[in-house]
């Protein structure tokens, strides 16, 4: 029979009493964050499958430009931030606390970025008198669901800008460790991830022919 | 001015630090997540519809997903308890969510039951 696998302290992984995940609490903490809002992401993007499947005219208003190039690009922005992301991890546990930071920035600059493409395209859809109840290409529900999903997702963008610039100030003046950082980066990159899926359910499959 | 080490917290707890992707790995993978986007963007451009381009999205998102969880949130180069322990549970939570589905289906079939006997009354006044 295989020998269980151990941790560094010498106890197998699932005995308990020892850290079985060989992470500090704070980043399992993140994780366990990170893994309940992601149900709620799914909660919201299946309740927008349901309602969408039920409809009889869910309307497709997205033309390829500008709509899917804009997207796209905000799309690029979020997914360079998260590369950024990375970098000033790398930075931080190498123990560049100045680069570190100017990374954070550049990675607060990519979520700017998405936000503002993304509220353009919101005053943009407004005027065409796209609201929350109301659009005139079909299923009223349509405008309800398109904000509750992207206003959520860009609240947590905002909420990422935020944490990344009080972590920012705080790595300067020496009050985080690298492991904050990586913590942070771990709600950053699930922001990103969570458009992964955003971007194709509600603008690719809803392309203007 | 130098960061705290990553090691202080976790060498307290008698923890060592997880290894890091490799750099160049990790612009290959945010070129990867850059060409699978422009993929899905080439296939609605090209007018691809219906559940075919759907489940390719998915597919799709799933990789890109990955990508992002095992190279930019380290879960590969953490112990692989820790992946065990926390994805199982939400992909099984996300499978369930799938049991409302088939309820949408059957209410755009009744809609489309209504309408047709609305329909039907109306020609037989």
């Amino acid at each position: 029979m295989a020998t269980p696998a151990r941790t560094s302290l010498g106890a197998p992984e699932w005995a308990g009493g020892v850290q079985p995940f060989a992470v500090t609490h704070a980043k399992m903490g993140m994780w366990l964050f990170l893994m309940s809002d992601s149900l709620t992401f799914a909660a919201l993007l299946f309740s927008y499958a349901y309602v969408r499947n039920g409809s009889a005219h869910w309307p497709a208003p997205f033309p390829i430009m500008p709509s899917i190039v804009l997207a796209a690009v905000m799309t690029l922005c979020l997914l360079t931030s998260s590369y950024t992301m990375v970098q000033a991890v790398r930075a931080a546990r190498a123990g560049a606390t100045a680069k570190a930071v100017r990374w954070l920035w550049g990675t607060m600059a990519g979520g700017l970025a998405f936000m503002a493409l993304h509220l353009n395209e919101w005053r943009m859809l407004w005027g065409e008198g796209m609201t929350p109840r109301a659009n005139p290409w079909g299923d009223p529900m349509f405008g309800g669901t398109f904000y509750a999903l992207t206003g959520m997702h860009m609240l947590h963008v905002l909420t990422g800008v935020v944490a990344l610039g009080v972590m920012a100030a705080r790595l300067a003046r020496g009050r985080t460790t690298s492991e904050g950082i990586e913590i942070a980066g771990l709600y950053w990159h699930f922001v990103d991830l969570v458009w992964m899926f955003l971007f194709p359910l509600v603008y690719l499959i809803s392309v203007r022919r | 001015m130098r960061a705290v080490g990553a090691g202080n917290r976790l060498q307290a707890a008698g923890l060592p630090a997880h290894p890091q992707p490799s750099q160049r790995s990790v612009v290959w993978v945010w070129i990867a997540l850059l060409a699978l986007t422009g993929v899905e963007v080439a296939l609605a451009a090209a007018g691809a519809r219906g559940g075919a381009m759907l489940a390719l999205l998915l597919v799709l998102g799933v990789v890109k997903a990955w990508l992002i969880i095992a190279w930019f949130m380290h879960l590969r180069f953490e112990r692989r308890t820790l992946g065990w322990a926390l994805l199982p549970a939400v992909i099984v939570c996300i499978l369930l969510l799938c049991f409302i589905v088939p309820d949408s289906v059957r209410l755009g079939r009744l809609r489309d039951t209504s309408r047709s006997e609305a329909s039907h009354a109306a020609e037989t006044k």
